[in-house]
């Protein structure tokens, strides 16, 4: 009995020792990567949106403050380097398997897969995260950075970006890219 | 002693035990197009505010409510059609699912398995399986779909949204009344 009790707590302790491990996230990646040419990233504030925010109802402006910016990394795929793709796109689902990261929509084709997942509760979200990646042209993570951004304001967000005057010429950049 | 037992079975259980996991390997496979929509989905679509007048869409609000998965796998080629028909057989006879209907409707099979849910009415588990030579789906040639939905819905919603997704073999649902 005495060997049980030993032997739980021991397990315990290795439980708590992997839980509080000081694992790769998705940040730590960005950063270690913002230099590398191979990658592009981009951040987009909400800013960029170009919204007359006293043209905004309350609840709309509740929603369009909840978020705070659009983060972009993208990877292209050249014939070069075909395995540094396949490693980082492997490293990058490992950082995702991550418990923390609920698991929204999964979507695998035959040369392509795409991953929703999201950080925080059901009524607030910090995090959302979209993983696209196409085996001929490379991958792209697009994370919506936010402060408590709750899914039943996603009507009114979309309400306030119907309103945006955005400048498309940021988004050429990144559609250059690939 | 037993108390530990106890203590792990019941860790375990839900592991060893969980059905909507034993597809999942169908994910990686080649030549099979998946996509997975999870329970948090479900919650997260379920809190979106859609004004209730729309009868429609509170209908959808209500079917969503009440799923925890929708998988679908869908397969072009014969190896994998294969696969996909040797994993669901095995599957069909461990999971005690009960055959709904099955459809023959030209040169395409579409067979409907289900597990009863919290009362008559509703359905814990919806399997489909579509298989035919004809089937297209967004102009492209496909060859079988399989479908699983778990939760505790109503059968009638479920046709309603298949159609809306564009899946071969949903709108024969409408058809199903359950024994």
């Amino acid at each position: 009995m005495k060997s049980i009790k030993f032997i739980f707590s021991v397990l315990c302790i290795i439980l708590l020792l992997v839980s509080c491990n000081n694992k790769p996230t998705l940040q730590k990646y960005y950063v270690a990567n913002q230099e590398n040419q191979s990658f592009m990233v981009a951040d987009i504030p909400t800013s960029a949106l170009n919204i007359n925010e006293q043209s905004l109802t309350n609840s709309q402006l509740q929603a369009y403050k909840s978020v705070e910016k659009l983060n972009f990394l993208a990877f292209k795929k050249t014939t070069d380097n075909s395995s540094i793709y396949e490693t980082e796109r492997t490293k990058i689902n490992q950082i995702l398997s991550n418990n923390s990261y609920k698991s929204l929509i999964k979507y695998g084709g035959d040369k392509q897969g795409a991953i929703i997942k999201y950080l925080g509760s059901e009524t607030s979200i910090d995090e959302v995260i979209i993983f696209g990646s196409d085996d001929s042209k490379g991958f792209g993570i697009v994370r919506i950075l936010g402060n408590n951004m709750n899914p039943s304001q996603i009507i009114e967000l979309v309400d306030v970006i119907k309103q945006s005057n955005f400048d498309t010429e940021q988004l050429k950049g990144i559609a250059d890219f690939f | 002693m037993k108390k530990v037992i106890l203590i792990l079975g019941m860790v375990l259980l839900p592991i060893v035990t969980s059905a909507q996991n034993y597809f999942d390997s169908l994910e990686d496979q080649d030549g099979i197009t998946s996509v997975i929509v999870n329970a948090n989905m479900f919650n997260l679509m379920s809190k979106i505010d859609v004004s209730t007048e729309d009868p429609e869409a509170e209908e959808y609000i209500n079917l969503i409510k009440n799923i925890t998965s929708l998988k679908v796998f869908v397969s072009k080629s014969d190896v994998t059609t294969t696969k996909m028909q040797n994993m669901m057989s095995k599957y069909l006879k461990k999971s005690n699912l009960q055959e709904l209907m099955r459809v023959k409707d030209g040169d395409t099979n579409v067979k409907f398995f289900m597990k009863e849910g919290s009362n008559s009415n509703k359905v814990s588990e919806l399997l489909m399986f579509v298989k035919g030579t004809d089937l297209k789906v967004e102009g492209k040639n496909i060859e079988t779909v399989l479908l699983t939905l778990t939760g505790d819905f109503d059968l009638k919603q479920v046709s309603k949204l298949t159609k809306k997704m564009n899946i071969p073999g949903g709108e024969h649902l409408k058809k199903a009344k359950k024994k």
